[in-house]
């Protein structure tokens, strides 16, 4: 097969993913959903088709442009409606509540004990500190989120205020 | 809305921009499968035993010539001649405006053998259009080692 017909396709496929993402407004990679995570893996296994010509370049067009415009009317879907939503994302799942790992949520997501603890020391959590941890859950693209009790957060300046209060009511 | 209607027109005139090339222009390689490409696509799908897509690869006339039935033989019976399949090489031999012929070389775990499969274009993409030759070829079948 000429090398200056694939170059050809490839470009061509080029631009026309350009413009298709261009219009779409996907998100960046790291805020991508899974949906569009799995989305992007199937378009590049789609392109490799096209650039080689095993398909008609018009069936890559289909392929591609089909997906792609079902994601953004079902993103559009999510964006209005908080079921549609939720649906298509899932509720975050709670690994951690009042400092407990959740047995099942664990098992449910396929995460041990081990990676939990891997998880938590990345955002600076160390095992001695999981009492503090009021609830930690992965967000949507893998992040974990924690959220720490009230008594187990850093000392700021109101609370300065307030122990200035209560030694003043002390002295009194 | 805005996001969706440019969404269309993108797709819109993408087809229409296939179309200009293929059926204006004439283009019967870049943004269409060339006639070697969809050959070795017809003969990987018979050997691999994906009859199926094989018939898609035919000719209006071929398929109806040739039933689902007739392609799963010449699928079973390229499969029980060559073994597995291990590699197809294509080469278009003579390709006349919107015909070609192309010699189609198989070769599998326990032979090699070489098809000639007529292709012609259809709708601006190039199909098979002899299945009844190609199966002619595989049922002849010679002692093993030769090429047909």
């Amino acid at each position: 097969m000429s090398p200056l017909r694939i170059a050809i396709r490839a470009a061509i496929a080029y631009v026309f993913l350009l413009a298709l993402l261009r219009v779409s407004g996907k998100r960046l990679l790291a805020e991508a959903t899974g949906m569009q995570f799995v989305l992007a893996i199937v378009v590049g296994d789609l392109i490799d088709d096209a650039v080689f010509a095993s398909v008609p370049f018009a069936q890559f067009v289909a392929a591609a442009g089909t997906l792609t415009l079902l994601e953004f009317l079902i993103a559009m879907a999510a964006f209005h409606n908080m079921r549609v939503w939720r649906f298509m994302e899932g509720e975050p799942p709670v690994l951690l509540q009042n400092g407990m790992p959740r047995r099942g949520v664990k098992r449910h997501e396929r995460i041990n004990r081990k990676e939990l603890a891997s998880l938590l020391r990345l955002a600076g959590i160390s095992a001695a500190q999981w009492a503090e941890i009021k609830r930690a859950r992965i967000e949507e693209g893998g992040i974990l989120a924690v959220l720490r009790h009230e008594w187990a957060k850093p000392a700021q300046r109101k609370d300065a205020e307030l122990v200035k209060e209560r030694v003043r009511r002390r002295s009194q | 809305m805005k996001a969706l209607l440019n969404m269309t027109a993108v797709l819109t005139a993408s087809f229409a921009l296939i179309a200009g090339v293929v059926f204006g222009l004439g283009d019967d390689e870049t943004l269409v499968s060339p006639p070697d490409v969809v050959a070795r696509s017809f003969v990987e799908a018979l050997g691999h035993g994906r009859p199926e897509t094989a018939r898609d690869l035919l000719t209006q006339h071929a398929g109806r010539s040739a039933s689902r039935e007739a392609v799963a033989k010449a699928s079973r019976r390229l499969r029980s001649r060559i073994g597995d399949l291990e590699s197809v090489e294509a080469t278009v031999r003579n390709r006349r405006r919107n015909r070609a012929t192309v010699h189609v070389e198989i070769e599998g775990t326990r032979m090699r053998i070489t098809l000639v499969l007529p292709l012609a274009r259809e709708s601006g993409v190039w199909r098979v259009e002899g299945l009844g030759d190609a199966l002619t070829t595989i049922a002849r079948r010679p002692p093993q080692g030769r090429t047909l």
